[in-house]
């Protein structure tokens, strides 16, 4: 079984994905807090990483670079601003230079469908197998 | 049936290098690979920031350079504000094109294999 892991400081958006990722038979850990994230990673193989990117304490590109020292999965930024990745942005250039440009990261706006988040999921790690 | 042989998952991954390499912002965007088809949707436009906006001439060879990637045996693209004009085969941003025009807006597999 896929597993994801999910970082976003919205509980609400946190238990939505949890459970849409549960039903298309994805493993999904989902946490609100930066540490309990890294918690996670180090003791759980994780195929996919979703990260919020608009986060109070440490922004999801932060995380993300922090992830960069080690091999890591695809991760899949969320978002709700849509100039996140604006080429003004030092930090999302440097990774949109590499970690983007190998393919292995891609983003979502919010709102988004059921669908769309799981046609990117898809995209990146190939379905969740069957549903148990 | 002609399958292709590349796995999916390497089509998605070469698609989104495309559209990394060409500044397309991927939060607009969706596409999947079933079967060596490439499926795209939502809307194609620049990193919010890049001063240079996407003309005809680019979104064509962008859409090209898909079909002929290694593995791709078809391209079904449906965008929200581009359109592929049927009859003389360009793109043009939505708002220009005619409405009434039937054969606008979705590029089908069959073009793609047509054209490989």
């Amino acid at each position: 079984m896929k597993r994801i892991l999910a970082l976003d400081d919205d509980p609400s958006i946190m238990d939505f994905i949890g459970k849409v990722l549960d039903s298309k038979g994805y493993q999904t850990f989902t946490t609100t807090d930066c540490a309990e994230f890294f918690t996670l990673f180090r003791e759980h193989p994780i195929d996919l990483v979703l990260l919020d990117i608009c986060m109070p304490v440490k922004n999801g590109l932060e995380v993300f670079k922090d992830l960069c020292g080690a091999k890591h999965p695809p991760v899949l930024f969320i978002t709700g601003d849509f100039g996140a990745f604006s080429t003004e942005s030092k930090t999302a250039m440097e990774l949109w230079k590499t970690e983007f440009a190998e393919g292995t990261a891609d983003i979502i706006y919010k709102p988004f469908t059921v669908a769309t988040l799981n046609e990117k999921i898809v995209s990146l790690i190939g379905d969740g197998g069957d549903v148990p | 049936m002609n399958y292709s042989a590349v796995p999916d998952m390497e089509i998605n991954l070469n698609v989104r290098k495309l559209f990394v390499r060409n500044q397309i912002d991927l939060g607009w965007l969706s596409h999947h690979a079933c079967r060596g088809t490439v499926y795209i949707h939502g809307k194609l436009q620049r990193l919010p920031g890049f001063p240079h906006p996407l003309t005809p001439a680019m979104v064509e060879t962008l859409f090209n350079e898909i079909g002929d990637s290694f593995g791709v045996c078809g391209l079904v693209i449906e965008l929200q504000n581009w359109q592929h004009n049927g009859i003389n085969g360009d793109w043009r941003p939505a708002q220009d094109v005619d409405a009434q025009s039937p054969d606008v807006g979705l590029r089908s597999a069959q073009d793609a294999l047509r054209r490989s």
